[in-house]
C-alpha cells in the first residue's frame, strides 16, 4: 500500500492533468485546485525540512564542527527574518521587507555576479581550437561576442551574423533538443501511468 | 608559451573586476546597429493605438532587475508615449512590489494618473490557472487592485473600460528570467491569440528564438543589449527616457573585449605548444 | 496494479463534473496535438510491452553514465564524498524526476561501494523523497548502519541561496565527484566552475538546451536532453523500462519521417501539410 497508492494516485494525476491541458473547461474546474494543493503539500513538507536543517545546524555548533561559524550565522539570520515577520504581523510588512530589500537582494544579485567572473573562466578554458568541433564552437562564440557587444559582422541574407546564428543553427538545435526532451518526457509520462516508474516514491 | 595554457583563475577573475570598474568609471560609447528582433518589438509598441490597453508582464525578481528592469522601463515609458493603457502584472512573488513601484514612478514622470491611465493588478502564484482565468475574464482572475492607496474592485477603474480578457488587449510585453514565457505562449497566444513580444536574461534568451521563428511571438529584447537596442530607440523617437541599458553597454564592450582576449591567449598557447610537441616528435 | 490506478481514476473522475463556468471542452488548437500526444505514447507502451514479453533490447552506452560507476570508484579511492545535486526545480518538474532516478542508482553505487553520499536539496517535497530514497538504498545494500540521514537535508527554496549553499558543500567537503541531474537555471555554470575548481569529477545532465552549453564546457560529462530521462532506464537493464527507450525512438523515426516531408513540400511550395497542421 505504501508503494501501490503513490503509484496510483501518480497514474491518475497523469490522466487528469492530461486532461486538463487539452480542456479549458477541466483546467477550470481542477487545474487550481491541484496546484494550490500542491503548495499546502510543499508547506506542510516544509515543516520537517526546517526542523532537519535547524537540528542539522545546531549539531555543528555544538560538536565545534568547522563550519560551525557558517551556521551559527545562518540559524541566526532565519531565526532573525522570521521574528521580524512575526513582529510584522503581516506579509510583506516594513521590517520583513527593509531585510529583504537590504540584505537578501543584494546577496542574491552578489551570486548572480559570479556568473560574469565564472563565464570568463569557463570560456578561457573551453574554446580551444583541439579538434575540428572545438574550432567550429570557438568561431561561433567569437562572433556572437564581438556581435553582442563589440562589432556587428555581415552575416547572410542581410542580417547580423550573431543574430543569423541564434535565429538558423542555434534555433535548430533547441528545436532539435526540445524535440528529444518532449520524447522523453512521453515516456517517463508513459511510465509513471502504467506504474512503472519509482523514482519519486522514495521508499519502494 | 605553457603558462598561457595555464592563467590563474584568480588573474582572470582580477581581470574581469579591473575591466568592469573601467567600464564603469570610462563609459565609451558603443554604437551598434539595433538588433532585428528589438527593432520588432518597437515596431510592435508602435502600432498601440492610443487608448487601447497593452499588458506589461514583469515576471521576474531580484536577481534579474540588473538585465530586465531597462528592458521594462522602456516597455512602460513607450506604452505611455503611445497614450495606451498600461496594464501590469507580475507572477513573480519577490518581484511584484518592484514591479509596482517601477510603474508608479514611470507613470508619475509621464504625468499618468493612477486608475485612468495605468493600473497594477497584482501578483498570483499559479501564472497557469491565472492566464487561462485572464483569458476570459482579467477581473476575474485580479478582482481588487489599489489605486491610490485604496482598495476597488478592478472593473470599477478606468483603465479597465472594454477590457474583460485576453482578447481585448492590444499586445503583451512580458520581461522574465524564467521559463514563464512558455505559459504565456502556450496559453495566452495560442488558446486567446494574444500579441506577445518577449524580453529576457541572457542564460534563457536562446530558447524563445524557436517561438520568434514561428511568429508565436512577435519581437525578443535579449537581456541587456536587447534592452539598449529598445532604449535607443524609444530615446530617438520620444526622448525623456534615463539611458540604463545603453549605459552598460560601455561595461559589457570591455567586458567582451577581455574575454576575447584570455580565448586569444588560449588558443595562441595551445597552437605553440602543439607546434612545440610536434617539432619534437 | 492495474486494479489500484483504475480505482484511483474513478475516484477521482467525479471531480471532472465540478466544471465552473470555463467556456470550452476542448482547446481548439490541441486537435493535431492530442494526435501526436496519443501516437507517441502508443509506441511508448507499445516498447514496454514487448521488453515485458521478453525481447531483447540494446542500449548504446551513455558516456557520463558509463563514466558514473568509476567516479564513485575514485571517491572510494580518495576517501572523499560525492555530492548529488537534483536540480533547482520543485517535484512537479519531470526534470526533477529524472533526476531522483539517476540519485536511486548512485545512491545504491555508494551504498555498495561504501562512498559517502551528500545530497543537498532545494525543494521540501524532494528533500523527502531523497531522505527515502538514499535510506533505502542503504538498507538494500545491508549498510543501513552508515546512512547519515543529516547528508541528504534541505538548504532553501531560493535559487540563489540553494546555490551559494552548494558551493560552500563543494568548497568545505572536496567532493571526488559531483552529479548535477535534474533541471536547472543560470546557475548551472556556478555550480560547474566551483566543482571544476574544487578538482572534482563533474557529471551533469539536463532537459533544458539553455543550460548545456554551460554543462558540456565546464564538465567531464554531460547528459543531453533526453538521455536524462533515458538514464534511469538505461542503468537498471529492466526489460520494461528498456522498451519504453525503444518506443521513444520509434517516436523519434515518426518525427524525423514527418519533418523530412514537411522539408520536401516546403521546398515544393506546397501548403498542404501547413494548412492542415494549423501552421
Amino acid at each position: 500500500m505504501r508503494t501501490r497508492l503513490p503509484l496510483a494516485l501518480a497514474s491518475a494525476m497523469v490522466v487528469l492533468m492530461a486532461a486538463a491541458f487539452f480542456s479549458p473547461r477541466l483546467a477550470g474546474a481542477y487545474g487550481s485546485g491541484v496546484n494550490r494543493g500542491l503548495q499546502i503539500f510543499g508547506a506542510f513538507a516544509a515543516v520537517p525540512a526546517v526542523v532537519g536543517l535547524i537540528r542539522l545546524h545546531s549539531a555543528r555548533i555544538a560538536r565545534k564542527h568547522s563550519s560551525a561559524l557558517y551556521s551559527a550565522v545562518m540559524l541566526a539570520a532565519l531565526f532573525a527574518t522570521v521574528g521580524l515577520g512575526i513582529a510584522d504581523a503581516k506579509f510583506g510588512g516594513p521590517r520583513f521587507m527593509w531585510v529583504y530589500r537590504n540584505i537578501y537582494g543584494p546577496l542574491q544579485q552578489s551570486v548572480f555576479a559570479f556568473l560574469a567572473f565564472f563565464i570568463a573562466s569557463a570560456a578561457y578554458r573551453a574554446f580551444r581550437a583541439r579538434t575540428m568541433e572545438a574550432t567550429v564552437l570557438l568561431v561561433a562564440a567569437v562572433v556572437v561576442l564581438l556581435g553582442n557587444a563589440v562589432v556587428s559582422l555581415p552575416g547572410p541574407g542581410g542580417a547580423s551574423a550573431e543574430g543569423w546564428l541564434l535565429s538558423v543553427p542555434a534555433m535548430a538545435m533547441q528545436r532539435g533538443i526540445g524535440f528529444g526532451v518532449a520524447l522523453g518526457i512521453m515516456a517517463q509520462s508513459v511510465r509513471i501511468l502504467m506504474g512503472l516508474e519509482r523514482s519519486f516514491v522514495g521508499r519502494g | 608559451m605553457q603558462k598561457l595554457l595555464n592563467i590563474d583563475r584568480r588573474i582572470i577573475f582580477l581581470g574581469v573586476a579591473l575591466v568592469l570598474f573601467l567600464g564603469l568609471v570610462l563609459r565609451p560609447v558603443i554604437p551598434l546597429p539595433p538588433s532585428s528582433e528589438a527593432r520588432k518589438v518597437f515596431d510592435a509598441v508602435e502600432s498601440v493605438a492610443a487608448g487601447e490597453a497593452v499588458l506589461v508582464a514583469m515576471d521576474y525578481g531580484v536577481s534579474s532587475r540588473a538585465e530586465l528592469d531597462p528592458m521594462s522601463r522602456a516597455a512602460l515609458h513607450h506604452a505611455f508615449r503611445r497614450d495606451a493603457r498600461v496594464l501590469v502584472v507580475s507572477f513573480d512573488s519577490s518581484g511584484a512590489p518592484l514591479a509596482s513601484a517601477m510603474l508608479d514612478a514611470v507613470g508619475a514622470q509621464l504625468g499618468k494618473v493612477e486608475g485612468k491611465d495605468y493600473v497594477f493588478l497584482g501578483y498570483k502564484p499559479d501564472i497557469t490557472a491565472a492566464i487561462m482565468e485572464m483569458g476570459t475574464s482579467i477581473a476575474g482572475m485580479f478582482t481588487e487592485v489599489e489605486v491610490d492607496g485604496e482598495t476597488v474592485p478592478t472593473d470599477s477603474v478606468a483603465a479597465m473600460d472594454g477590457v474583460t480578457g485576453l482578447a481585448d488587449i492590444a499586445l503583451a510585453v512580458e520581461m522574465t528570467g524564467s521559463k514563464h514565457y512558455e505559459k504565456w505562449v502556450d496559453f495566452a497566444n495560442a488558446q486567446f491569440g494574444l500579441k506577445l513580444c518577449t524580453g529576457a536574461t541572457g542564460a534563457i534568451v536562446t530558447g524563445q528564438y524557436p517561438y520568434l521563428a514561428s511568429g508565436q511571438i512577435t519581437g525578443l529584447l535579449r537581456s541587456t543589449r536587447g534592452a539598449a537596442d529598445y532604449e535607443t530607440m524609444v530615446t530617438k523617437a520620444y526622448g525623456g527616457l534615463e539611458p540604463d541599458a545603453s549605459s552598460k553597454m560601455s561595461v559589457l564592450f570591455l567586458g567582451h573585449l577581455l574575454m576575447l582576449a584570455f580565448i586569444a591567449l588560449a588558443n595562441i598557447g595551445h597552437w605553440a605548444t602543439r607546434r612545440d610537441t610536434q617539432e619534437a616528435a | 496494479m492495474k486494479r489500484h490506478a483504475l480505482a484511483a481514476w474513478l475516484l477521482l473522475l467525479p471531480l471532472t463534473t465540478m466544471a465552473q463556468d470555463a467556456p470550452t471542452w476542448f482547446r481548439p488548437d490541441g486537435g493535431w496535438i492530442l494526435v501526436g500526444v496519443l501516437a507517441v505514447g502508443a509506441l511508448v507502451a507499445a516498447g514496454i510491452l514487448q521488453g515485458r514479453a521478453g525481447r531483447a533490447i540494446e542500449t548504446r552506452p551513455i558516456a557520463g553514465l558509463v563514466a558514473a560507476e568509476d567516479a564513485i570508484g575514485r571517491a572510494v579511492e580518495m576517501g572523499r564524498p560525492v555530492v548529488f545535486v537534483t536540480g533547482t526545480q520543485s517535484i512537479t518538474k519531470p526534470g526533477t524526476v529524472a533526476g531522483l532516478s539517476v540519485l536511486r542508482l548512485v545512491a545504491e553505487k555508494c551504498a555498495e561501494t561504501g562512498a559517502r553520499l551528500i545530497v543537498p536539496c532545494i525543494d521540501t517535497i524532494v528533500t523527502r523523497i531523497a531522505i527515502e530514497t538514499v535510506e533505502e538504498a542503504y538498507r538494500q545494500a545491508g549498510r543501513h548502519d552508515q546512512f547519515v540521514p543529516d547528508d541528504v537535508f534541505f538548504v532553501s527554496n531560493r535559487q540563489l541561496a540553494y546555490t551559494a549553499a552548494v558551493n560552500g558543500v563543494i568548497e568545505r567537503e572536496h567532493p571526488a565527484t559531483v552529479f548535477l541531474q535534474g533541471e536547472f537555471s543560470a546557475e548551472s555554470l556556478i555550480f560547474g566552475e566551483t566543482g571544476s575548481r574544487a578538482g572534482a569529477m563533474m557529471i551533469a545532465g539536463t532537459d533544458k538546451e539553455t543550460q548545456l552549453p554551460f554543462f558540456v564546457t565546464t564538465c567531464d560529462h554531460t547528459l543531453i536532453g533526453e538521455e536524462l530521462y533515458g538514464a534511469g532506464a538505461a542503468i537498471s537493464e529492466d526489460a520494461q523500462l528498456l522498451g519504453s527507450l525503444r518506443g521513444v525512438d520509434l517516436g523519434r523515426v515518426a518525427v524525423l519521417a514527418l519533418v523530412a516531408v514537411g522539408i520536401v513540400l516546403e521546398l515544393a511550395r506546397v501548403e498542404w501539410l501547413r494548412t492542415v497542421l494549423g501552421g
